[in-house]
């Protein structure tokens, strides 16, 4: 083979599927409803043997038939119920690959088709709860994303309450329950989330927990106008919020509002420099609505 | 298992391979994998004969004999064809079942796997595709464990093999056989395995680990034009990945855009590397060429 032949270019961010009728986000009680109505399930024990006695049933069955088609039964079983075997592994591998494909719906962003989707395959993933937690925590950041953060609280509470306590996962889900609920106005729960999550972590507060969790703590200073101790909290931003990667850039921006509101202003300039080389400030101002002020004096 | 794109894969260090760790598996040589699998299909062709012919007694000769009816021959056959279709399938199911499992567990307790690995690979009358999920397994371990040539002529046998139900694994062991390539100085290895992936659909994840790889194999072999191709498309995609991972393709993507004499694009791709990796690993990627000087 030819080295010298570029391989083929990686194609850019793949496009939203096929443009469908919009998909309304559900409200808080909605959502609620219709976790309650898809609450997952384990299948009963005894449904694994249900195979076997449907073969025994038929070579029972067998012995008081004496025409040929008596003794074809046991077989005519069998193949039935390795047939069913393969069909039932089929939808199971279809089901995967849906939940794999929402999911990949909701990391490119494309909201309206990731919260259909995964809304329609919650009730077809009832006895699988590994993908039904995949699916909700799908619906819970699709909703945090969009601004409808009281829905958003309710699917990240579905999944806390499977979860053990001490679990990474349960970790940064406080997390993002405490920027919701903060966001929705809900300061004490989010107060109240924040101290769980301290307790577990203690000092242990580097790598990705403990940057979403300074950044948790700066959108309370923001919200509570306690600037200066947002400012002391996070003394080398660049190390602290390396670890979310290019949603560290949140963490640059509300550092920036706060050394802004401190009066530093040239500290909150490279602050907020540092955010829009990360992500634009249009972006920034979208997810945050606070950070639009920043974004429209840089602009200015 | 996800392979990783490491910053100085060279200088990872090795898990610890002294002591009981690091010593279950010998070392792989190709022949060992047919050899397993043309015993696995002996041993089913014997075990089917042999029922065969034990239907065909119990159904075919025994009836009319000794007060057995044609009835309960089929029904002893049906069963014996179930119990042995089951034993075999469920052995083969749990094998598969471990090797998935093990495979996760790979990036973080290698010494464990080293150890549970061999029993599986012990085990009689697999089918083809299973026994070559184990050897998958094998590769992932050995590229963990920084046994990149070893990992390249695994991940070379399992290819060479139908991987059936298990044909969705291949992108993976491209890939996986693409990086331990470019680890172990293998262009033509890596350029290989990069070129089959772009003939088949992956996932996202797949299609981002590979982006990682492509553009280290391209600015490595100096194709900074390829490289540059697509740039911001690409930094797009990029943002999609884990903050070090995206901060080690900025940082090569910075290297491509200089050397074409694009220092805009070059000087605002190595802003955000900065701002992205550890200083050590960007530290060892300058020391490989992978990033600008400080």
């Amino acid at each position: 083979m030819n080295v010298r032949k570029p391989l083929p270019s990686t194609p850019a961010l793949p496009g939203p599927p096929a443009p469908a009728e919009p998909f309304r986000p559900p409200s808080a009680e909605a959502l609620a409803a219709h976790l309650a109505t898809c609450e997952p399930r384990p299948l009963p024990p005894w449904v694994r043997f249900v195979p076997l006695g449907v073969v025994a049933f038929a070579a029972l069955l067998s012995f008081g038939v004496a025409d040929w088609w008596g003794a074809l039964l046991p077989w005519s079983a069998l193949l039935g119920v390795v047939w069913f075997g393969v069909w039932q592994r089929q939808q199971t591998a279809r089901r995967k690959v849906a939940v794999q494909w929402t999911q990949e719906l909701a990391m490119l962003r494309h909201h309206d088709h990731a919260l259909r989707s995964a809304w329609t395959l919650l009730p077809r993933v009832v006895h699988e709860p590994e993908d039904h937690g995949k699916l909700v925590a799908v619906v819970g950041h699709t909703l945090e994303d969009l601004g409808h953060r009281d829905a958003a609280a309710v699917a990240f509470d579905h999944l806390l309450q499977r979860m053990p306590e001490g679990h990474p996962g349960a970790l940064v889900l406080r997390v993002q329950k405490a920027i919701a609920a903060f966001e929705s106005d809900h300061l004490a729960d989010g107060d109240a989330e924040l101290r769980k999550i301290r307790s577990v972590i203690g000092g242990r507060d580097e790598g990705p927990l403990g940057a979403a969790y300074h950044t948790a703590r700066l959108v309370q200073s923001v919200r509570t106008n306690h600037f200066a101790e947002g400012v002391e909290d996070v003394p080398d931003p660049v190390t602290t919020f390396r670890p979310l990667g290019i949603d560290g850039a949140i963490g640059h921006g509300l550092l920036a509002y706060c050394l802004k509101q401190t009066g530093d202003n040239d500290a909150a300039t490279e602050a907020w420099n540092r955010a829009t080389l990360l992500l634009p400030g249009s972006e920034l101002a979208r997810r945050l609505p606070v950070l639009a002020v920043m974004r429209n004096e840089a602009t200015a | 298992m996800t392979p990783t794109l490491t910053p100085n894969p060279a200088g990872r260090p090795a898990v610890e391979t002294d002591g009981v760790s690091g010593t279950a598996l010998p070392t792989f040589s190709p022949g060992r994998m047919l050899r397993e699998i043309q015993r696995d299909r002996l041993i089913r062709v014997a075990l089917a004969l042999a029922v065969g012919l034990a239907v065909l007694l119990l159904a075919g000769w025994l009836p009319g004999r000794a007060g057995v009816t044609a009835g309960w021959g089929l029904f002893v056959s049906a069963l014996l064809v179930l119990a042995v279709w089951v034993t075999l399938s469920v052995g083969n199911a749990k094998a598969a079942g471990a090797a998935r499992g093990l495979l996760v567990m790979v990036e973080h307790q290698p010494d464990q796997v080293e150890q549970v690995l061999p029993g599986l690979l012990e085990r009689k009358a697999l089918v083809g595709w299973v026994r070559v999920m184990l050897y998958h397994t094998w590769a992932a371990l050995r590229h963990r464990q920084g046994r990149h040539a070893e990992a390249v002529s695994l991940c070379r046998s399992v290819l060479s093999q139908p991987l059936g139900p298990g044909e969705g694994a291949r992108p993976s062991v491209l890939l996986l056989l693409a990086e331990s390539a470019l680890e172990s100085g293998e262009m033509v290895s890596a350029y290989e395995a990069l070129f089959a992936t772009h003939a088949m659909p992956l996932t996202l994840g797949q299609v981002l680990q590979r982006l990682g790889l492509q553009t280290r194999y391209e600015v490595s072999t100096g194709a900074d034009d390829a490289a540059c191709q697509h740039l911001t498309a690409k930094a797009e995609l990029a943002e999609l990945m884990p903050g070090n991972l995206c901060g080690a393709t900025h940082a090569m993507l910075a290297v491509s855009a200089s050397r074409r004499g694009d220092a805009q694009r070059a000087a605002w791709l190595d802003a955000r590397a900065r701002l992205l990796c550890e200083p050590e690993q960007l530290e060892q990627l300058r020391e490989q060429g992978l990033a600008l000087p400080a």
